[in-house]
């Protein structure tokens, strides 16, 4: 019975060898080429010299319509599929760093509180540096985020053999990769943001007002920002969400923190009647990026020259 | 030169295998954990060289059933050749059945069974005309070839969720020809990585076939064997999918 014992011991010893070979190695070699990792990386570097963010963006990829490297002090620090839970974690570890943040852009479309996000974490290894999972875990209880706090920790490869080929795909050019046509999939967006889900999710809208309570206690001023969408997803979107009594009930949370700095900008229609603007039903292309920003900078710049 | 909706049918059919057998095999290990011994219920079902074979390794278990408490009790093949298609008739209508109340299924089990009767009456034709039907049988690739498109029409109305999308399928499935790298539309590498691992299943099946894989792998050196237990399992955990709430294909069965 010892020697079966030895046997196990000894075989799951040179398993967790070999696993650990292979987590640091794709951490080294994939993940850290990631695009993620990349722009996370450039945030920093761009802002350790002076630790001050005049402007910072963060949010899901909608505030992919700003582009911070056409508008001056302003640092954009968004992520795909980003939630405010996400966003909140992203903000504590700044303040907790002692950066310097001045005015926090933060999305308050449709979608912005909806269910459908909140227990969806996209790439768990990049974000177990700044969410606490445990913490999570324990507020939410959920203790999947236990699972994927050591998944990130110790198998960051799992499920992630799409990467590999996409990471041979980029360093060697090996396949074509897919043709970006860009289609608005009006249907295919408003469902994925609202079909089977609550307008206003309670643990999102939780660290909603962690954020906010952040920015009060950091002096942060706050600008909510409705990034503009298609018409036709706006209207959408109402068969599932009553704008108004959305945001009416967002604006009754925002004005009890009586000493929170705050100005909502709302874009939402801005192109409505420019199609071309979009890449799909609620994402400015580039072309439309450019023209957003520019009104952005411009907006922006008013407080400089006041 | 090949179209969309084919290479549509083409996964499908092996997406529809890997699902079923996949979770077939988690339950017979997660059995055999706990000392139970479970019957295989697929044994490399696309080498078959007929669609009778297919059947005897496609969910075996099933088969197994229908065969015992539908198609012997109904006489089986100690009858005549009339009653015989009729009883292979009935027995893969009600296994079309088994799987939902739906023309689809109703069609797609019916198929099959006038493949099993043809296939049977082809032969009697070939053994009257006193023709070697040995050289047309021993010739496996193209065997296992058609057996597998015959299959493949088969799941077009297994997926399809009418009979009129299913013929509206096969209508279109050699409309709009091409070449691969035009017809492709997922990415590429994502095309070719499935390919890969198509072929490769292929490959092990193919020698498994022939030699039991993991009793060779028994026999090698401790240290061997451990590299590629362990190597399997972060084959796996590359691969497998923990937080996706999508459930087998199989399991709505």
């Amino acid at each position: 019975m010892f020697g079966f014992y030895k046997k196990v011991s000894l075989f799951v010893l040179s398993f967790f060898i070999l696993n650990g070979v292979v987590h640091f190695l794709f951490l080294k070699i994939v993940n850290s080429n990631s695009i993620i990792q990349r722009d996370d990386r450039l945030f920093f570097e761009s802002i350790e010299q002076t630790e001050y963010v005049p402007w910072l963006v963060i949010g899901d990829s909608h505030a992919n319509a700003v582009k911070a490297e056409s508008a001056h002090h302003v640092y954009r620090f968004n992520s795909p599929g980003e939630s405010f839970i996400q966003s909140y974690y992203k903000l504590k570890y700044l303040v907790d760093r002692d950066f310097v943040i001045k005015n926090l852009v933060l999305p308050l479309d449709l979608h912005s509180l909806s269910s459908f996000r909140t227990d969806r974490i996209i790439n768990d290894i990049y974000w177990v540096k700044y969410v606490d999972y445990i913490e999570l875990a324990d507020k939410k209880k959920n203790r999947s985020y236990i699972v994927k706090y050591l998944i990130a920790n110790f198998f960051s490869y799992q499920g992630k053999g799409n990467e590999i080929f996409e990471y041979l795909q980029k360093r060697y050019g090996l396949f074509r990769p897919a043709d970006r046509r860009e289609s608005l999939a009006v249907t295919e967006r408003i469902n994925y943001h609202f079909e089977n889900c609550r307008s206003v999710d309670e643990d999102i809208l939780f660290y909603f007002k962690e954020i906010l309570q952040l920015c009060e206690k950091s002096k942060i001023k706050v600008v909510f920002l409705k990034y503009p969408v298609s018409k036709d997803y706006y209207e959408g979107a109402r068969v599932f969400v009553d704008p108004a009594q959305y945001y009416s009930h967002l604006d009754s949370v925002i004005t009890d923190f009586k000493s929170l700095n705050f100005e909502i900008w709302d874009y939402h229609n801005l192109y409505f009647d420019s199609l071309q603007y979009f890449m799909d039903a609620d994402h400015l292309n580039n072309k439309g990026s450019q023209e957003f920003t520019k009104l952005f900078a411009s907006r922006i710049s008013e407080f400089y020259e006041n | 030169m090949v179209s969309r909706l084919l290479l549509l049918q083409f996964f499908f059919a092996f997406q529809i295998y890997c699902d079923f057998s996949g979770y077939s095999d988690i339950a017979i290990g997660a059995a055999r954990i706990m000392g139970i011994d479970l019957m295989k219920n697929f044994r490399a079902p696309y080498l078959s060289k007929s669609v009778g074979e297919f059947w005897r390794r496609w969910h075996i278990s099933l088969s197994f059933w229908f065969r015992d408490y539908v198609y012997i009790p109904l006489g089986g093949s100690r009858v005549k050749i009339e009653r015989w298609s009729l009883n292979i008739l009935i027995t893969f209508l009600l296994s079309g059945l088994w799987h939902g109340a739906n023309w689809t299924f109703l069609i797609w089990g019916g198929l099959h069974g006038v493949f099993l009767v043809t296939a049977h009456l082809k032969d009697q034709l070939l053994q009257k005309l006193r023709i070697n039907a040995n050289f047309l049988i021993s010739n496996s690739p193209i065997n296992i070839l058609s057996t597998f498109l015959l299959v493949l029409i088969g799941w077009v109305f297994f997926r399809a969720n009418s009979v009129s999308d299913a013929l509206l399928l096969l209508e279109n499935s050699m409309r709009n020809l091409g070449y691969l790298r035009d017809v492709v539309i997922i990415k590429e590498f994502d095309f070719f990585a499935g390919v890969l691992l198509i072929v490769f299943m292929m490959v092990i099946e193919y020698f498994h076939e022939r030699v039991n894989i993991p009793l060779q792998i028994g026999k090698f050196p401790t240290l061997l064997r451990w590299g590629i237990y362990s190597s399997f399992l972060i084959v796996i955990l590359f691969f497998g999918v923990l937080f996706n709430k999508q459930e087998f294909i199989y399991f709505q069965f």
